[in-house]
């Protein structure tokens, strides 16, 4: 198994190479000339624009200048702040962590809410729970998850005062505060992959219970409990892993606006920022970081696949 | 092919369609989303007609105010009526997210069939493309092309299909490639018929099902990016309504009026619903296995 | 194929003074269907005693797997049993209760499934399925528990069961997966043990191996069998009464070397004749012509009729019973006297 997962990180080098590519040519595919855009458009005078244009190094050849971002990003060096004139790795390295804690409450408020649902969906078939559970899934995956938060914040922060509708506390300072400031964020963001895990678990382990193995667990007089929740469970849940990955980008979509919304110093809302104030290293390097932990989520997911699937692990 | 049997292919084709439409109809809560689309299509197309106020004029009288026999939905912050403003909004919302589909596949589709057929390193290029844009999260991908680009709806659609491109490019060059192999082909290059021809009329025969389906599911999600990129203020821009930005105003009087944020977010959650139904009405009567598409979520 | 070859043919003629270990009573199973339920398996009877093994022969479509089923409790879901009695002892398993059922599984009746690559779960290894049926029947540790998969194993012949414990069906060949199933199903020592095609999907020498298996087995703790199958040649390596079913019914019940050399159903003697003899490759595979007939279409009398080289009108007419037969066992036909069927000769 661990050929199998260094073969794996091998291969998204160059996966890595080619997002570097696409990220550093989003300042270039603007029509027009890139430095006089970010130099603030028709306001700009000529002497702004060519004090920008040298700052970004935009008046050296195309490819000097990818090799020059290229060979700094090697060295974790992502440029400065064009507003705060921080050092960009700096500013991001601070708001990982509360990037990442937000994603993997929500991944992990999904995962609880799409086990029970989805095995009750699928032990109860075509009965009453199991529409209202598929009906729940289809509102689930349609309802936007900044709406949402905005109800959650209506409700719970401003009707009935009892969780904070901005702000972030740090785990270090306050491990209570911490979650209790990110709970709504965590619910928010978490409704959309519940529903579509939970969509998944149910379809797969209606599959599952059809296989010969379920008759064979039966036959040797195992509890309900153990063939669902043991032999059906960790068959279905191969198909559920592989979907979690592939939706965790997505997840982040809802995440950088989540941050918006909650006043929450992550990535998120330093990118919102960064657009906004057309910052562009902050942006290359936020949208990096941003790819770096897709990256290293999909790993961790294809960590437990293997896990949870023996026949990969010889592969 | 004989006129006999293009006649024939043309009959069967038609019966066929005929089959699929009474099936679909058969789907009550399928059809009910159909219905309401088309007819949100219609509010979008006569919004000039349809709207009691003009969605951008300020009556300084009734600020925040619920809802009345004046104005059916209430007024926001700036005394603008919400019905008003919701129904130029569909508008905004439903053009955007077409647009943003259909400049997706005039893109994906020939591409991903000369991506497919050409092999070598176009191919190659191509697939290492989609790869790096399908490990950027989306939103973030469409945020960094809008902020780039400058906000506004044009620039939206162009930012989405971008980021939607991926997934279709990957069904389309699928197929192409699982039709390249068959052989088939070779039968009809013996006849004398160009192979690219072939290859590419069975290609668009055999996706039809599943790319209607993606398309209709993928509506919803462009119109969910849409308003989530407008809520931020990368969008349509203020004083002109596209529902995400109405959120945003509601959401910002949510102290004095906390019921306003109900009424453009339920706008975009039963658009976006209805277009999930369509999707998998669509995709039960195709008969598309959902292994096939590729699902979004925002 | 010669009846008999049991090594130790003392034990058949013992097994009148053994006690019944299975007693199935006009056994009836329907499934659920649109217009009504539709019969599967109609008015099935037959005894099994201890340390006996009775074959149950058939076709596909003939109800033999339906009746295994039954008896163990695990038709699908839209299937029912509709009649008839299952006593193990004297509990009839019928209209059981799910919670007491569960308790004669495994550990009073037990199952060995035709296609043993399929009916393992493949997520786990063989030693914890193994280990989980002691678990679920016996207050033993988990050491102990993994003490007595192991032992299972080693008796299954399966070699360095050890090792073999940690690892997952998937690396196990068919002939060693069906040794490990076996293993599991006998690991409580159940009074029965239901075999559903066991060898079928394994090759011609392996599937002697694990037939000589299951007998070393059966003799090591006394487990009566119901084996489940449609090949003949089987039937005569290791049963000692057998029951032919024909849609659903039971058309012959006799000792196994009766039934060889003493057919006394057309559809007995139809069956001996087509298993190919061996040696001679001049002569036709002689077949029975026409197919079982589905559940809806069942014929009014004889359900054999429409393909016996034998019927007359009074066939088709009324339905025949079941009736002692020549050989002293019991064949469902009205002309059985008359006939006399040569079988495989």
């Amino acid at each position: 198994m661990t050929g199998l997962l260094v073969r794996r990180l091998a291969s998204m080098v160059p996966l890595l190479f080619v997002v570097s590519i696409v990220v550093f040519l989003l300042v270039h595919i603007v029509p027009g000339d890139p430095a006089r855009t970010l130099a603030g458009g028709e306001f700009a005078t000529p002497e702004r624009v060519q004090l920008v244009r040298h700052q970004l190094g935009l008046d050296q050849p195309i490819m000097a200048q990818y090799g020059h971002w290229l060979g700094n990003a090697l060295h974790l060096d992502f440029g400065k702040s064009l507003t705060t004139n921080r050092s960009v790795l700096t500013e991001l390295a601070e708001r990982l962590p509360v990037t990442a804690g937000l994603v993997a409450g929500a991944v992990l408020f999904a995962v609880l809410v799409a086990l029970p649902a989805g095995i009750a969906a699928a032990v109860r078939q075509r009965r009453w729970l199991d529409k209202v559970i598929i009906a729940g899934v289809s509102l689930g995956m349609s309802v936007p998850t900044f709406w949402l938060a905005l109800i959650l914040v209506s409700v719970f922060a401003v009707q009935l005062k009892l969780l904070p509708a901005i702000g972030f506390v740090h785990f270090t300072d306050s491990p209570v505060e911490w979650a209790r400031h990110l709970l709504l964020p965590w619910i928010s963001i978490s409704v959309v992959m519940a529903a579509s895990l939970t969509r998944q678990l149910r379809a797969s382990l209606c599959d599952a219970l059809e296989d010969d193995y379920i008759r064979t667990a039966r036959s040797k007089g195992l509890a309900p409990a153990k063939v669902v929740g043991k032999h059906a469970l960790k068959n279905a849940a191969m198909p559920a892993i592989t979907v979690l990955g592939l939706q965790i980008g997505y997840l982040f979509g809802g995440a950088v606006i989540v941050e918006q919304i909650f006043s929450i110093p992550g990535v998120g809302s330093l990118l919102i920022q960064a657009v906004i104030n057309k910052d562009v290293p902050v942006l290359q390097g936020g949208v990096i970081v941003l790819a770096l932990l897709v990256l290293a989520i999909n790993f961790a997911v294809d960590v437990v696949y293997g896990y949870v699937n023996p026949k990969v692990r010889v592969a | 092919m004989t006129a006999i049997s293009l006649t024939r292919s043309h009959r069967v084709r038609a019966v066929r369609l005929r089959r699929i439409a009474r099936q679909f109809c058969s789907h009550r809560l399928a059809l009910v989303a159909l219905i309401f689309l088309v007819g949100l299509a219609l509010v979008a197309v006569l919004a000039d007609v349809l709207a009691p106020f003009d969605p951008r004029h300020q009556d300084y009288d009734v600020l925040n105010k619920g809802p009345s026999v004046h104005h059916w939905l209430g007024t926001d912050s700036l005394g603008r009526d919400m019905l008003s403003r919701l129904i130029h909004g569909a508008r905004v919302s439903l053009l955007s997210s077409v647009g943003a589909i259909a400049l997706t596949l005039v893109i994906a589709v020939p591409l991903a069939i000369w991506s497919g057929y050409a092999g070598g390193l176009v191919d190659m290029v191509v697939m290492r493309i989609t790869d790096a844009l399908q490990v950027i999260p989306p939103l973030v991908l469409a945020l960094a092309i809008v902020g780039v680009l400058g906000p506004s709806v044009r620039n939206i659609v162009i930012a989405l299909s971008i980021i939607f491109a991926p997934s279709f490019i990957r069904l389309v060059r699928g197929e192409v490639l699982a039709v390249r192999e068959a052989t088939y082909i070779e039968a009809s290059r013996s006849i004398g018929s160009s192979p690219f021809y072939i290859v590419r009329r069975r290609v668009l025969h055999n996706i039809a099902s599943p790319l209607i389906v993606q398309t209709s599911v993928t509506l919803g999600f462009a119109l969910l990016a849409e308003a989530g990129l407008s809520f931020i203020g990368l969008g349509v821009q203020p004083p002109n309504p596209s529902w995400g930005n109405m959120l945003s105003t509601s959401y910002a009087s949510i102290f004095t009026a906390p019921a306003q944020i109900y009424i453009p977010g339920s706008a975009i959650a039963l658009t976006v619903f209805a277009f999930n139904l369509v999707g998998d009405g669509l995709r039960d009567v195709l008969g598309v296995s959902s292994a096939s598409i590729s699902r979004h979520s925002l | 194929m010669t009846p008999g070859s049991d090594p130790s043919p003392a034990t058949r003629l013992m097994d009148s003074r053994q006690p019944v270990i299975l007693a199935v009573e006009h056994l009836s199973v329907a499934v659920d269907s649109p217009d009504g339920p539709l019969g599967l398996i109609d008015d099935v009877s037959f005894d099994i005693r201890q340390g006996e093994t009775l074959g149950l022969v058939g076709e596909s479509g003939s109800g033999k797997t339906v009746t295994s089923l039954a008896v163990i409790g695990l038709l699908p879901r839209n299937v029912r049993t509709v009649g008839g009695a299952v006593r193990v002892g004297d509990t009839d398993l019928v209209g059981m209760p799910e919670r007491a059922m569960r308790r004669v599984r495994g550990r009073d009746i037990a199952m060995v499934f035709q296609e043993p690559l399929s009916s393992l779960n493949p997520a786990f290894t063989i030693g914890n399925q193994i280990a989980e049926m002691v678990r679920a029947h016996e207050p033993v540790s988990r050491r102990g528990a993994r003490a007595r998969a192991v032992e299972m194993l080693d008796l299954a012949g399966i070699p360095q069961p050890q090792k073999r414990f940690h690892d997952y069906p998937h690396t196990f060949s068919g002939g060693m997966r069906q040794r490990a199933m076996i293993a599991m199903a006998l690991t409580c020592h159940p009074k029965l043990l239901i075999a559903d095609e066991p060898t079928t999907a394994l090759d011609v020498t392996i599937q002697a191996q694990i037939l000589e298996l299951l007998r070393s087995l059966q003799r090591e703790f006394g487990t009566a069998m119901l084996f489940v199958t449609h090949d003949l040649g089987v039937v005569a390596d290791i049963c000692d009464r057998v029951c032919v079913m024909y849609a659903g019914q039971v058309v012959e019940q006799s000792n196994v070397e009766t039934l060889f050399a003493q057919p006394c159903h057309p559809y007995t003697d139809g069956l001996l004749r087509s298993v190919p003899q061996g040696a001679s490759s001049t002569s036709r595979l002689a077949t029975i012509p026409g197919v079982v007939p589905p559940a809806d279409q069942m014929p009014a009398g004889c359900r054999f009729a429409p393909r016996c080289d034998f019927a007359v009108a009074a066939c088709s007419a009324a339905a025949p019973q079941l009736e002692s037969s020549a050989s002293g066992g019991l064949a469902r036909c009205c002309r059985q006297h008359e006939l006399h069927l040569r079988g495989a000769q």
